[in-house]
């Protein structure tokens, strides 16, 4: 890091959270601080809900799973584009009737207030610990490459985020997201031009991808039906619908993006806009991260991408028999180099294709061997690198100036998901739980102070969940399950409010409850995989209601 | 509520269009590069 990109990164960031701060000061009432007064524009919101998902460890991991597995993750966002069409046909219309403020609101008019408080409380649990995780994940990678205090990059993330949020709500996260979107593409195509710039002169974008594509990196879709295969344009298109109808219908961090619209076609366009970008977006990204392979295939790189990983095995009793993996790996990437060029320079040759293959594999085992013996003189380092890629290709190849610039990226693309997660726990616990359960006749202006320091207090919570996540070992993980054990329960709670009229709140309730238990039991006994507990507990929960419902329409009847 | 009608916008049918074509330019793509 050069002064240039000091001043870069930090006059970025600063910029951003002034001009949010300064832009929106002064909210006078609810529907100013909540909704940003309704009068968003669909290109707003667009950017809102596109900026709210993508955060920092999109930027970080994305490439470096391409890096290693190639583009077909592209294939899990299949599905989202199906979920924005169901969304505008039927979450935005109801929602906009009723003129709610949270999604949660909603099943108050439907069902009944334990319900609605039921949802929210969910989501209040599941979204404040992940709020934690959206500043830490980006933090202890930044703190292993960099050498920054992780504790003290935690708190400046989230301090910064706080300034403009607790000031200005929800009209203050979409201004500054509009220009972190801005930093975040600009600094994404800067990154993508200069890659393929630092490939050999002979060598083009296409020659580029013919090289990827003999690496297997270019197989985007799966068309199999093997559930062992985690990405398939099945799995992609239906799950992929499931999870993004959960995450934009019914997760008050995405409803309130679009319900700060200024009519119900602003709110339908948003999300439109949404569902045409998301898919070329994650695309691009994912390139990104094929091109950085490429240019690996012509560059050095180190055998373990995790800067820790590296240190603990250097420092240990394994270091000399590290030290020949590295020079297996020198030899490897000499071959490497001439196989690529000789390959990027002909026709499709099978020979060549076999050649680029067998080198590859042994890339591979000997960085397997390099991750066992990491493992040998430190269990508990990370060894599954592909975090650590795009941020080492980055420090070590972009030029001064330009590494601010991306590093602006991913804590902008960190503070843009923070802000909106902020935004929604605060909204949500002062109108769902506090104005409906503790007090309803205040001014406005009570209301809005209310929620400032909600937001405040969320915002500490996170930072605290961000200091201690060191301390626990697989958190990020932890923080999917628990995600995993509400929402499932969540939507179906709301489709049960929207598509079956004949389930009334008694039901719901006790369904919500039982399968809530169930769910718990389930992930503790291990039944499936955690993701799975998504689709059961949205099952279960509609089932256990309709049955019930009948159950006492039958009593009732007798 | 929950009686009310849905109203189908062109903006939905060109959603759904133009990611059937990005799954087709994917597929082109995979088949000329690997």
């Amino acid at each position: 890091m050069q002064q240039l990109d000091w001043i870069i990164l930090i006059g970025t960031l600063l910029f951003i959270v002034s001009y949010g701060a300064y832009k929106t000061r002064g909210s006078k009432n609810v529907d100013d601080y909540i909704k940003g007064g309704s009068e968003a524009k669909w290109w707003t919101i667009g950017l809102s809900v596109m900026a709210t998902q993508a955060s920092a460890i999109t930027f970080l991991s994305t490439p470096g799973q391409a890096f290693h597995s190639g583009m077909g993750f592209v294939q899990f966002y299949f599905g989202l584009p199906i979920a924005m069409v169901v969304i505008c046909l039927v979450f935005i219309p109801i929602y906009h009737r009723l003129k709610v403020y949270t999604a949660y609101e909603y099943l108050e008019t439907r069902f009944d207030l334990k319900t609605r408080s039921l949802a929210a409380i969910l989501f209040l649990i599941q979204r404040g610990l992940a709020a934690g995780i959206t500043i830490f994940a980006p933090a202890i990678i930044l703190s292993a490459v960099l050498g920054w205090d992780l504790i003290t990059l935690n708190i400046i993330i989230g301090v910064l985020v706080i300034i403009y949020t607790v000031s200005g709500g929800t009209k203050a996260v979409s201004v500054t997201q509009k220009q972190q979107m801005a930093v975040i593409f600009g600094g994404m195509f800067v990154a993508f031009y200069l890659i393929v710039s630092y490939l050999p002169e002979d060598i083009s974008f296409v020659e580029a991808l013919k090289i990827a594509g003999a690496s297997g990196k270019m197989d985007i879709l799966d068309f199999s039906f093997n559930f062992e295969n985690r990405y398939t344009v099945w799995s992609g298109i239906i799950g992929g619908s499931f999870l993004a109808l959960s995450y934009f219908g019914t997760d008050q961090s995405q409803v309130q993006r679009y319900l700060s619209g200024k009519s119900v076609k602003e709110m339908q366009l948003g999300l439109v806009f949404n569902g045409l970008l998301k898919v070329p977006m994650q695309f691009f990204i994912l390139l990104v991260g094929v091109m950085v392979f490429v240019f690996y295939q012509f560059n050095a790189s180190p055998l373990n991408f995790n800067p820790a990983a590296n240190n603990a095995v250097k420092s240990s009793v394994y270091a000399d028999e590290y030290k020949k993996l590295e020079d297996k790996q020198l030899e490897i990437e000499k071959q490497k180099y001439i196989a690529s060029l000789k390959y990027g320079n002909e026709l499709m040759n099978a020979e060549l294709i076999e050649n680029i293959q067998q080198i590859n594999s042994l890339d591979l085992e000997n960085r397997a061997e390099a991750k066992e013996l990491i493992k040998k003189a430190d269990a508990s380092v990370e060894t599954n690198d592909k975090d650590y890629v795009f941020i080492h290709f980055i420090l070590h190849n972009l030029p001064r100036g330009l590494i601010g610039l991306l590093l602006a990226v991913i804590l902008s693309a960190a503070m843009s998901s923070t802000a909106s997660e902020l935004n929604a726990l605060a909204s949500t616990t002062a109108i769902d739980l506090y104005k409906r359960n503790v007090t309803s006749e205040k001014t406005d202006d009570h209301y809005v102070k209310v929620s400032k320091w909600f937001t405040l207090i969320w915002g500490l919570i996170a930072i605290s969940v961000a200091c201690v996540a060191n301390l626990f070992d697989n958190l990020i993980q932890l923080v999917n399950i628990i995600g995993s054990i509400f929402y499932g329960n969540v939507l179906g709670i709301f489709l049960l409010a929207f598509f079956i009229k004949y389930v009334k709140s008694n039901a719901v309730f006790t369904a919500a409850i039982i399968t809530q238990i169930i769910v718990i039991i389930g992930w503790w006994y291990d039944w499936m995989p955690y993701l799975w507990l998504n689709l059961f507990g949205c099952a279960l929960v509609m089932s256990i209601a309709i049955l019930i419902q009948t159950l006492t329409t039958k009593k009732e009847i007798i | 509520m929950n009686n009310q009608k849905y109203h189908w916008k062109s903006e939905y049918t060109t959603v759904l269009l133009l990611n059937a074509f990005y799954i087709l330019v994917f597929y082109v793509l995979m088949e000329i590069f690997t």
